[in-house]
């Protein structure tokens, strides 16, 4: 790794040496912030604010490789925030409910909720846009084990350090999210078949 | 050695193509996708799948994202600086204490889990 800490250097700032070890790090960081939130702004807030978090407890930080304590930071941010999202999307619905008769602004809906956003998620079209929409249907905890495995190529062991489970339960999450990819591909193949005929 | 069975293949076929299984188990796994043409198919089609999902790539974050990054630090670090030295080291204090609560907190738990006779990825064989 090309990440170590340069702990010799009294010149840098905390800042300057956060930076350096932190910032190399923003591509994974955010794909998996992207894929869990599947909204681009959204994305670009959490990652400003878990980069804050980790920056602010960075005299916690101990070890040479800064990735998987960031990436733990980065991960717990995005799911915080899809369950903030769900609880404002409870509340509309309470107060849409009450009130949608009368006018239905529109505004109370730009919250963004959990459903896919199909523009953010499905870029291009054809093969690879079909598996983007597939795997951004899937359960926040699947296309989470879906991203860490087959996006960025994380071992069993380094997973289950990340998501806080044992092992096994890395697993079984792959076993599942791949039988679900499974189904909604086929589902999707479906569906377009018969949109073409 | 002990033949598998469809089901118990079926959860550990991922796990195979992605070379986490211990090498008993995928010795198994290797003997039964010899015989079994079902799980044999399953497995072409996740390792398809697999490296079609690995041809996405990632997510790309907009160029402007390490700028904005960097400026909200470069903010946050002149608060730091602003505040009084006193107040700084008695808050690191006091989060390096509750981080230590949280880490003992959490032994118990983890030492209980790693000192079970079964656990979990030795019994159905996952690599350590
Ligand atoms: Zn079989």
């Amino acid at each position: 790794m090309n990440a170590a800490r340069p702990a010799s250097d009294n010149s840098m700032t905390e800042r300057a040496r956060f930076e350096q070890l932190a910032l190399p790090h923003m591509d994974a960081a955010y794909n998996l912030a992207f894929w869990l939130l599947r909204h681009r702004a959204d994305a670009e807030d959490a990652m400003q604010d878990a980069y804050l978090r980790a920056y602010r407890s960075f005299h916690d930080f101990r070890g040479d490789d800064i990735r998987p304590w960031l990436m733990k930071i980065v991960r717990n941010v995005a799911f915080r925030r899809l369950s903030d999202r769900k609880r404002a999307r409870n509340v509309i619905s309470f107060d849409a409910a009450l009130f949608d008769r009368q006018s239905g602004e529109a505004a109370v809906w730009q919250v963004p909720d959990d459903s896919a956003s199909a523009e953010e998620v499905v870029i291009g079209s054809g093969e690879q846009a079909t598996l983007r929409r597939a795997l951004s249907e899937l359960a926040p905890i699947f296309r989470e084990a879906i991203v860490l495995r087959e996006l960025e190529a994380m071992s069993y062991r380094e997973i289950a350090d990340l998501t806080s489970v044992p092992i096994g339960t890395v697993m079984s999450r792959l076993a599942r999210a791949r039988a679900e990819l499974r189904k909604i591909l086929t589902r999707i193949e479906t569906e377009d078949e018969s949109n073409a005929m | 050695m002990r033949a598998m069975r469809c089901d118990s293949a079926a959860e550990l076929i991922g796990a195979y193509i992605d070379q986490e299984l211990a090498p008993e188990a995928r010795r198994e796994m290797a003997a039964h996708l010899e015989t079994c043409p079902a799980c044999a198919a399953l497995a072409d089609d996740i390792r398809h799948m697999s490296g079609k999902l690995a041809a996405l790539g990632r997510a790309l974050a907009p160029e402007d994202l390490e700028g904005r990054v960097r400026a909200r630090l470069a903010i946050a670090e002149a608060e730091i600086m602003d505040r009084p030295r006193l107040a700084v080291w008695g808050e690191r204090l006091a989060q390096s204490h509750f981080a230590l609560v949280r880490e003992v907190a959490h032994l118990p738990l983890s030492a209980r889990f790693f000192a079970r006779p079964h656990f979990p990825a030795r019994r159905i064989g996952i690599k350590h």
